[in-house]
């Protein structure tokens, strides 16, 4: 029997086991802090804390992280990361281009401080897909694959997630600022959907449901808690559903219980200079606030910053708003990284569904229309070799010229940077074989110095 | 050769046949041998597993199959001895049974009863086993012409069976070592192509057949990269060698190397076609077996359209679904391991068969209590827990019963002063009532109409304003309790604007009016049958080809969309345009339904009518039995085929019989839904408490209790209102609307999202996942906190606000029945006491009571 055959006989079985939920469950119970109190949670806590600082984590790939930055509405390659200086007024606009601190290497001219971290960034600039609707698009830059009517397919944060488990009570897939198609657990189930933590730059942020309610503090929380294992007459009753809701709830108290995981989201902590860097929008805060918790051990970040579907005022909305916050809080994020040592360990990538038109539409305030035949992605950190572009668009940005890029090759790139072999295969609810990429090459230019 | 093959598959066989060889000295051979569960895991000692039931007697002996015919000099039938006791349970006794054949110049038998042609005619095989015999007719044929070999039916399953065309091997995208084959043999001819004409021929050696690369490698006589995948003298190199000899045919007639590579060997003389797959079975298709660690040899019979069979078990793919009940090898061979039921499935070139046991140690027992069934439902339930030999739970009291019923019926609980009614009722018919109460009630109508709204994807992103028109259309199907095969035929049939009522299954097409996908969710909805795989490559856990899938795909599409007047409003409309083509063979598909051999003839009109009629005739093997098992699910929690919606040969049903008969009484009655939801309802089945007894705690599929699930998100969030008397306020929606009536599933709300409401982009049900976000807002969030402090609602008006003139007793009576629906009993009330008590004040200890209690399970679970 050849190793496919032994993972159709694992679907066969796990169909007939509630899918894959009851696997979740014992890998979830395995985590160990089940039934402790919470005085003996802090006890541990106290114990973990003490024997690992958390800034020197070990650098196995185990132990990476992702950033995603997600442009939620498809942004223009043209006047990002593959300016087309030389092109006719009625493709480059009225943006230039500016030098990056790696010699030759040009970017939109409203991204100079970026532009000073690209010896730590590639720019993939001949991805293409072909898909020019939101929701498809989204879904499929996000997970690898194109949506089907009966399959949900895993974000890679999902999918991440389930790989990689939690630790120190942090979610392990977290989501910030806003939410789009394509980011969920798909058939992988809901307890591998992302944290929503919100977003991060409202005044007097507080993640929802995480702090108790005024009138309750540890010590009340700890007398309800004991109440409810009174009171229970379904406790310890013989049930899957049961035990996984005892689980989450257990991980929900560690949560809300754990000072460390709780300072994780206290972005308030952290100088106000810092803070100013990073720039005071939801963009920049969240950029902050995702280093914070891959710093403190969440595995997957994704922060969704809206606002790229520009069919009208492209220019505008661009130059004013989405560039200056995207160019602040993407190049403090990789240089806060770089210091703290974290780069190494933690990949950071800059995508969304689409590019857009490289000849600007005739609107009254002209825009950029879907362009799923040519997109840029950028990633960082976790052993990318930086200050290179890879793949090149035709002169006018319509279409890959050199080193086509499918989606799958950024799929299968980004799962290969976790440590995670592409090809590994999962099985939907109904004993479908899906590998974790569709078919897709890892990007060997990334990791060749 | 195969002899040795055949020894070496039965070499693990030994210590079997030591066993068995003890206990025929015992008196009672075939006697009922009872290994408690507990011995089960261990291997079965020479001196173990004495028989008891001294009295229990031999019921039968035969041999598995009775008749076969050996087609090919490469041919071989495994035949398998069957002892059968009289409570029906059966043992394998082939490996300690003797084999003669009646004519060794014709039919040659080994001693582990595997039979080989000699030369053409017939004999006959008799099997011994402690004194009695019974005997196989076997007949031999085509020994001289190998007439019937090809590379489709004879060679690819071998190929697949040994994995060469995994993705891992030859069936990666780019093959491996310049040998490529399709991805589990989708390709036939192309992989013929590459076996036979690639690497200049030398993969084949016509002359010297055992010296084909095709045969060596695999066999790793020469180095071959993946190693040895079969033995060199097994039945595979016979088929293969035999097949080169034969000049290895593609079809008969049609071989390797025709007049330009100057070694024609095929002559023209009319040949039969390759014979055509019509089917797989195995024997025994279902087995009780007694014995924990006993084995089983599987058969697997390849029949064939002409009528002829062969035995393929070396060749066949094997897949257990328990593999704590037992487990299979690859050579066909099942262990059972301990009590439970398992499936097996085969697949051979394409088809699946099925294999069924049930391992019960212990014989029903005369001690097994009678149970007084309430219907048909309890009869076929009864008998198969019999059957295993487990008790039933005691039926569940009536305030649980209420609660059950009112969640599962309605979707929402009771109100508190009706479970006080139901409990002090003394009719004894209260029950029946109250189904019958229920299914009036308006709530059953928005039940239903958040359950359909989900599976047909009624919301707003996709639908706009249809939302409204459509919503409508579902809930008065259900208020009138519309036949069901009507409702679905409006469905399907759906024309005209989207936003008009009159209208409003023009929605159905709106949702999607791709035919590939109208297949898919069609199919998947209304039968139960997921066609999806068979959308890229026939379907490999089924029988659905790819045709199938295409022709299906063919009656939707000649419908078309066009706008209307009103904003993203959408006329659906049907004329002569449109087809659609087959993924791999890109040919234009005429419309056929699923089942069928051919398209349909002449279809005239709007074809949808066609499809319409099919899936809802009375004849159709699917439309009756995924309805009544969906409407199953919804009062179990799962179906009697899980997962509700997906019926295939490879996954029966738990309790055959009972889906059969229910789907008998829905036809009957013209698809009447609330008839079959009476049924149900009323069965005792559906009443048993949720608490286990000594003999069904591991019972989770044959429904001898309740199963307890989490509420929905809508039922949760009903629940907390109504026991908090506080509720909810949906933006945009009027004040005090419960969840149960958002049909449109657009309006926000966290707490819906967050306990798995369905985003009904996808045909699915709400999500029974459990998340961190989940236990967060109960623990911490507003929905049940600022509930509790609310100065209008249940704690603060009849709890904090009346403590003074009212009992202790009569409090907590009042806090138990607003939450739980039923009374605290004297430890809970004690409980209660010795908390409030110690509590730093009434207030607190009163809000962390009921805090506590709606933060329970018992609370957040129908049970």
């Amino acid at each position: 029997m050849d190793n496919s055959e032994l993972k159709q006989l694992g679907s066969f079985v796990h169909r007939n086991c509630e899918g894959l939920s009851r696997r979740d469950v014992i890998k979830v119970g395995t985590l160990g802090f089940l039934g402790l109190t919470l005085p003996e949670f802090f006890a541990l806590e106290a114990a973990q804390a003490q024997s690992t600082p958390a800034a020197k984590k070990p650098k196995s790939k185990t132990d990476y992280s992702v950033i995603m930055l997600w442009m939620a509405g498809g942004p223009s390659h043209v006047d990002t990361w593959d300016p087309k200086p030389n092109a006719d007024l009625s493709i480059r606009g009225p943006f230039g281009a500016v030098e990056t601190n790696v010699p030759g290497i040009f970017v939109g001219e409203h991204l100079p401080k970026v532009a000073r971290q690209m010896d730590s960034m590639a720019i993939l600039r001949s991805v293409s897909h072909g898909d020019g609707a939101h929701e498809r698009a989204e879904h499929f830059m996000q997970t690898g694959y194109l949506p089907l009517p009966t399959v949900e397919f895993p974000s890679y944060g999902s999918v991440i997630a389930n790989e990689r488990g939690m630790q120190n009570n942090l979610p392990p897939y977290v989501s910030l600022l806003g939410m789009a198609n394509g980011q969920s657990a798909g058939f992988l189930g809901g307890s591998l959907n992302p944290f929503f933590a919100g977003n991060p730059a409202e005044g007097n942020y507080k993640v929802q449901n995480l702090q108790m309610p005024t009138d309750v503090n540890l010590a009340r929380l700890e007398r309800r808690r004991k109440l409810v294992q009174a009171v229970d007459s379904l406790k310890g009753a013989q049930s899957d559903a049961v035990r996984s809701m005892d689980t989450f709830t257990n991980r929900a108290y560690g949560l809300i219980t754990s000072k460390s995981a709780q300072q994780a989201f206290e972005i308030q902590k952290e100088k106000v200079g810092l803070r100013d860097e990073y720039g005071r929008n939801g963009f920049g805060q969240s950029c902050l606030l995702a280093r914070r918790l891959v710093e403190a051990g969440s595995r997957f970040v994704t922060i969704t910053l809206g606002g790229w579907d520009t069919h009208d005022n492209n220019f505008g909305s661009l130059q004013n708003n989405l560039l200056p916050m995207l160019d602040r809080g993407m190049a403090t994020l990789l240089r806060d990284l770089k210091e703290r040592g974290l780069l190494e360990s933690t990949l950071v990538v800059w995508m969304g569904e689409f590019g857009r038109t490289p000849m600007i539409n005739k609107n009254a305030n002209p825009g950029r229309d879907h362009w799923p035949n040519a997109l840029s992605v950028v990633m960082a950190g976790a052993g990318i070799k930086g200050g290179q572009v890879i793949g090149k668009t035709d002169e006018r940005g319509m279409g890959p010229y050199e080193r086509p890029i499918k989606v799958q090759d950024v799929a299968a790139t980004i799962y290969h940077t976790m440590g995670l072999d592409p090809n590994k295969e999962y099985h939907t609810p109904s004993g479908r074989p899906i590998r974790l990429a569709d078919d897709g090459q890892v990007i060997r230019e990334l990791f060749k110095g | 050769m195969i002899d040795e093959y055949r020894m070496n598959l039965f070499a693990s066989k030994q210590h079997k046949k030591q066993v068995l060889l003890a206990l025929t000295a015992l008196p009672v051979l075939l006697g009922i041998t009872q290994i408690s569960p507990a011995k089960a895991q261990k291997p079965v000692k020479k001196n173990s597993g004495s028989p008891v039931g001294a009295t229990a007697s031999v019921a039968g002996f035969s041999v598995q199959p009775a008749n076969a015919t050996l087609d090919g000099s490469y041919a071989f039938q495994t035949l398998v001895a069957v002892g059968k006791s009289i409570d029906g349970a059966e043992r394998d006794l082939s490996s300690s049974a003797t084999y003669t054949s009646s004519n060794p110049a014709v039919v040659r038998v080994d001693k582990d009863g595997i039979a080989y042609p000699v030369s053409d005619g017939s004999a006959d095989v008799t099997v011994s086993h402690g004194g009695r015999s019974v005997k196989a007719h076997l007949t031999v044929r085509n020994t001289k012409t190998n007439s019937r070999l090809s590379f489709e039916t004879s060679i690819a399953p071998i190929l697949i069976k040994s994995g060469c065309m995994g993705t891992a091997c030859h069936g990666a995208p780019n093959g491996q070592a310049g040998f490529k084959l399709s991805f589990f043999g989708y390709e036939t001819e192309k992989d013929w192509t590459a076996v036979v004409k690639g690497k200049d021929g030398k993969r084949i050696n016509l002359k010297d057949p055992e010296k084909s690369l095709f045969l060596m490698k695999p066999a790793a006589t020469v180095w071959h990269g993946g190693g040895r995948k079969f033995r060199p003298d097994g039945p595979e190199a016979r088929v293969i060698t035999a097949w080169i000899k034969a000049g290895a045919p593609f079809v008969p007639g049609r071989t390797a190397y025709n007049t330009d590579a100057k070694t024609v060997l095929t002559s023209n003389k009319a040949l039969p076609a390759a014979p055509k797959l019509e089917s797989v079975y195995v024997l025994p298709n279902n087995r009780t077996i007694r014995e924990a660690n006993s084995k089983h040899q599987l058969v697997v019979m390849a029949h064939y359209q002409d009528g002829s069979e062969a035995d393929v078990t070396p060749f066949a793919r094997y897949f257990c679904d328990d593999d704590g009940i037992a487990t299979v090898n690859s050579e066909g061979r099942l262990l059972a391991l301990r009590k439970g039921e398992a499936n097996v499935m085969v697949r051979y070139a394409g088809k699946v068969g099925i294999s069924s046991v049930m391992v019960q140690p212990q014989a029903p027992t005369a001690s097994y209590p009678k149970l007084t069934p309430n219907n048909y439902v309890d009869d076929h339930i009864f008998a198969k827990l019999k059957q295993m030999n487990v008790t039933p739970s005691e039926l569940t009291d009536d305030s649980t019963f209420i609660r059950r019923v009112f969640f599962d019926l309605i979707g929402t609980p009771p109100m508190p002063s009706m479970v006080r009614q139901f409990i002090e009722d003394d009719d004894p018919k209260k029950r029946s009532k109250l189904i019958d109460e229920l299914l009036d009630r308006p709530e059953y109508k928005d039940y239903q109409t958040i359950i359909w709204a989900d599976l047909l994807r009624n919301t707003r992103i996709l639908l706009k304003e249809g939302v409204e028109p459509y919503t409508h259309f579902i809930r008065e199907s259900f208020a009138e309790n519309k036949p069901f095969d009507k409702f679905v035929k409006e469905l399907l049939t759906g024309t005209g604007s989207t936003y008009q009522n009159e209208s409003a299954t023009a929605n159905y097409y709106r949702v999607t009016n791709d035919p590939s996908e109208l297949t898919t969710s069609t199919s998947q909805i209304f039968m139960g049958v997921r066609l999806e795989c068979a959308r890229c490559h026939n379907h490999p856990f089924d029988r659905w080809m790819q045709d199938d899938f295409y022709g299906m795909a063919a009656f939707f599409a000649k419908t078309h969309h066009r706008d209307g007047l009103g904003k993203d409003e959408i006329i659906v409309y049907h004329d002569e345009r449109g087809e659609v083509r087959q993924l791999r063979t890109q040919q234009v598909m005429p419309p056929k339904f699923i089942t069928a051999d051919k398209p349909l003839e002449n279809p005239q009109g709007d074809l949808r009518t066609y499809l319409a009629d099919w899936i809802t005739s009375k004849e159709n093997p699917y439309f009756a039995k995924a309805t009544v098992n969906r409407l199953w699910k919804q009062f179990f929690g799962r179906g009697i085929v899980h997962p509700a919606d997906d019926f295939r040969a490879s996954n029966p049903p738990i309790n055959p019989p009972l889906l059969e008969a229910l789907a008998k009484d829905f036809i009957e009655h013209n698809f009447d839904v609330k008839h079959i939801i009476r049924v149900i309802c009323n069965s005792r089945t559906y009443q048993l408490s949720s608490k286990v007894n000594s003999t069904n705690s591991d019972d989770t599929k044959n429904f001898s209790r309740y199963y307890i699930r989490r509420l929905g998100p809508s039922q949760l969030l009903d629940a907390i209102t109504i026991a908090t008397e506080v509720p909810e306020k949906f933006p945009g929606v009027r004040e005090g609307t419960p969840a149960i009536n958002l049909a449109d599933n657009s309006v926000p709300s966290y707490f819906l999202d967050v306990f798995g409401r369905s985003n009904r982009l996808q045909v699915a049900e709400p999500s029974q996942q459990t998340t961190i976000s989940q236990a967060l807002a109960l623990i911490n969030g507003s929905t049940i906190n600022a509930r509790l402090s609310n100065p209008n609602g249940f704690l603060a008006q009849k709890i904090l606000g009346r403590l003074g003139d009212r009992s202790e007793k009569d409090i907590l009576d009042t806090l138990y029945l607003n939450i739980l629906e039923r009374f605290p009993s004297e430890a809970e009330r004690k409980e209660a006491k010795t908390y409030l008590t110690n509590a730093p004040t009434t207030k607190e200890g009163y809000e962390d009571l009921a805090w506590a209690l709606l933060n329970s399970k018992e609370f957040m679970f129908n049970h």
